[in-house]
């Protein structure tokens, strides 16, 4: 099995123009606290449309947190509380008159550990779909075996797909999630540490996944191919550089989480503003 | 230059050989050999109770087989205080009070367990939790004659029910609800949290999510409340005597009274001369049945998780 390395000066050539649009969420003042105790402060920050967003800082800094709040998960969390807006195509996801379960439609989320349910493979691409309203059962078949090639996942599970998910390896089920978030034709998707439980080699192939998913993909009332706009949450700084074309810093000033920098990947990682910034993504070198 | 030649000395080779020598693990052995005495003690004694019941039934069965067929036992309704004749309406009695019993508590219970689980009204609230839990604790260990009393009060004479099949399948749900609500809830706790939140990001309703993820996968821990909840209700002898009644005739509607299994044969054991046959074949009818429960739950319980894992 021969696994092309990611060449950044070739990825380069495929990545779209910066700022060639309106930003497809901009957030102004996101503030998420816990038991009225903000975690992260004050985020003000666009996301490009059809790019990769890296999210990195240290640990604790908030990422997870403000991630959350972009598909309102935090409402899951008792005693969590999100102040500010998040606009995604002229509408505030934060208000509290949308309705979080349509808004999770469209901006989906894969989590640091696999959570393929346990079903069938078949039935974890199938599931969703019926209950996100697709009734024909031919199509829903359809539309999970294009989900599954466009993971390229196909090759390797089209022989067992009513075998348990659970089965399948730890990079297998993060793809197959992945599979099944993107089936639903997300505007977004928010990826909070998808690789920190893979080895390299799986890692490698989500990358490569991720930069794919960015020309679009196959999915629910797929009239055009829309590109996929992703946020990432790392702690691998190497990934970031690889796969984000754009760059966001979080740290902790004043035992609260803030974003301190965000631009082109590039410009953060050779050019950083903050002094912070630079020492962190210096640990790199040494 | 001579290269030195390490030759090590006898005690080295000494203590070379203890390092690797077996650590004694006399404490370890004495546990294993405690826990296969406790884990056989209790298979022992099982096998005990359900032999000495089977023998028994046998014994009786050879003396019962001259006036009346195998069969007759499980159709014909008792005579001569039970002592004659089969069981057939008391199974009947029993088959109904259970249905009465299992369609208010499987509901009830199945729906307090998600509200304790899975609502944010409980979960924001966690004091709110916790009181119905403790009182629930408490319920469970309310001693059965006191539910029996209770329920004589309450269906019997204020809900104006008398004695009948309806009273006693409500008094049973009342003591059942509280074991039932506990297993089941321990059942959906272990559905693990990644699951709902991999559910709802998939932009899965709270309902939609709980359908299709949440409760199909705590099927094994369910049925283990099931089980538990019937158990309870067949071996209920306590709770019904002042409610169901203790009346041998086949019942015609839910209003009339009725003896269950668990009655029958505390009724032959304790009240009827020669009634020890009966009532030896009576508790094998009931150990089967609750052999064959549980047999059939953890059947169910395992083919879900060997298709899910
Ligand atoms: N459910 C919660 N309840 C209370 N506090 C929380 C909760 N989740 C996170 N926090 C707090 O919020 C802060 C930010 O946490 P968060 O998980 O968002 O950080 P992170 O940047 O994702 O860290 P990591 O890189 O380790 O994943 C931390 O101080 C954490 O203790
Ligand atoms: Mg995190």
């Amino acid at each position: 099995m021969s696994l092309p390395i990611l060449n950044p000066e070739l990825r380069l050539t495929t990545t779209p123009e910066p700022a060639m649009s309106e930003p497809l969420l901009r957030a102004c003042c996101v503030t998420v606290s816990y038991g009225g105790k903000p975690a992260v402060r004050d985020v003000e920050l666009e996301i490009a449309r059809g790019r990769i967003t890296a999210m990195i800082g240290p640990s604790g800094c908030g990422k997870s947190s403000f991630l959350a709040s972009l598909n309102r998960l935090t409402d899951l969390i008792g005693g969590c509380t999100v102040s500010g807006a998040a606009m995604l195509d002229g509408r505030d996801l934060l208000a509290p008159d949308v309705d979080p379960v349509a808004l999770r439609r469209r901006v989906g989320m894969i989590f640091q550990k696999p959570n393929p349910f346990a079903m069938s493979i078949r039935k974890n691409l199938e599931m969703p779909l019926k209950a996100n309203g697709v009734r024909s059962a031919a199509d829903r078949r359809d539309l999970a075996e294009a989900a599954l090639r466009d993971v390229g996942l196909w090759d390797e599970v089209s022989d067992r797909l009513n075998h348990s998910a659970l089965r399948l390896s730890g990079g297998q089920q993060q793809r197959l999630c992945i599979a099944r978030a993107v089936v639903l034709r997300p505007r977004l998707l928010l990826l909070d540490e998808p690789c920190s439980a893979l080895d390299p080699m799986a890692t490698q192939r989500i990358e490569e996944l991720l930069s794919e998913l960015r020309g679009g993909c196959c999915g629910l009332d797929s009239t055009e191919e829309e590109p996929l706009t992703q946020v990432v949450v790392t702690h691998n700084l190497a990934q970031a550089k690889r796969v984000a074309d754009d760059t966001a810093v979080f740290w902790v000033r004043d035992g609260c989480g803030v974003m301190i920098e965000s631009g082109a990947t590039q410009e953060v990682f050779e050019n950083p503003r903050e002094e912070e910034t630079r020492r962190y993504v210096g640990g790199l070198q040494g | 230059m001579v290269a030195e030649v390490l030759v090590p000395t006898e005690t080295e080779i000494e203590t070379e050989v203890a390092a690797w020598a077996p650590v004694s693990r006399w404490g370890d052995h004495a546990a294993a050999v405690a826990v296969w005495a406790v884990a056989l003690g209790v298979a022992a004694m099982l096998l005990w109770i359900v032999g000495d019941v089977i023998i028994g039934a046998m014994g009786g069965m050879a003396k019962a087989s001259s006036d009346a067929s195998w069969w007759a036992f499980f159709t014909q309704a008792p005579r001569a205080l039970g002592v004659k004749g089969g069981i057939g309406s008391v199974l009947v009695s029993t088959a109904m009070i259970l249905a009465v019993c299992l369609s208010v508590a499987l509901p009830l219970g199945l729906g307090t367990a998600v509200l304790l689980t899975e609502t944010g009204a409980t979960r924001g609230d966690a004091r709110l939790a916790r009181a119905v839990r403790r009182s629930l604790d408490v319920l469970a260990g309310v001693p059965s004659i006191v539910f029996g009393l209770f329920g004589s009060v309450l269906f019997c004479e204020v809900m104006g029910m008398g004695f009948s099949i309806k009273a006693g399948g409500l008094t049973l749900a009342c003591m059942v609800l509280p074991i039932f609500i506990r297993a089941a809830e321990d059942g959906l706790r272990s559905v693990p949290e990644a699951w709902r939140h991999g559910a709802t990001a998939l932009g899965l309703s709270r309902s939609a999510s709980l359908r299709r993820v949440v409760l199909p996968a705590a099927i094994p821990g369910l049925a283990v409340a099931f089980v538990l909840g019937v158990g309870r209700a067949l071996a209920e002898t306590a709770a019904l005597l002042f409610t169901a009644g203790t009346v041998t005739r086949m019942p015609g509607s839910l209003d009339d009274s009725g003896r269950a299994l668990s009655v029958h044969i505390y009724e032959l054991a304790m009240f009827v001369n020669g009634g020890e046959p009966a009532a030896y074949r009576s508790a094998a009818v009931l150990v089967v049945l609750l052999l064959g429960i549980n047999l059939a739950a953890a059947t169910v319980a395992r083919k879900y998780t060997l298709r899910n894992r």
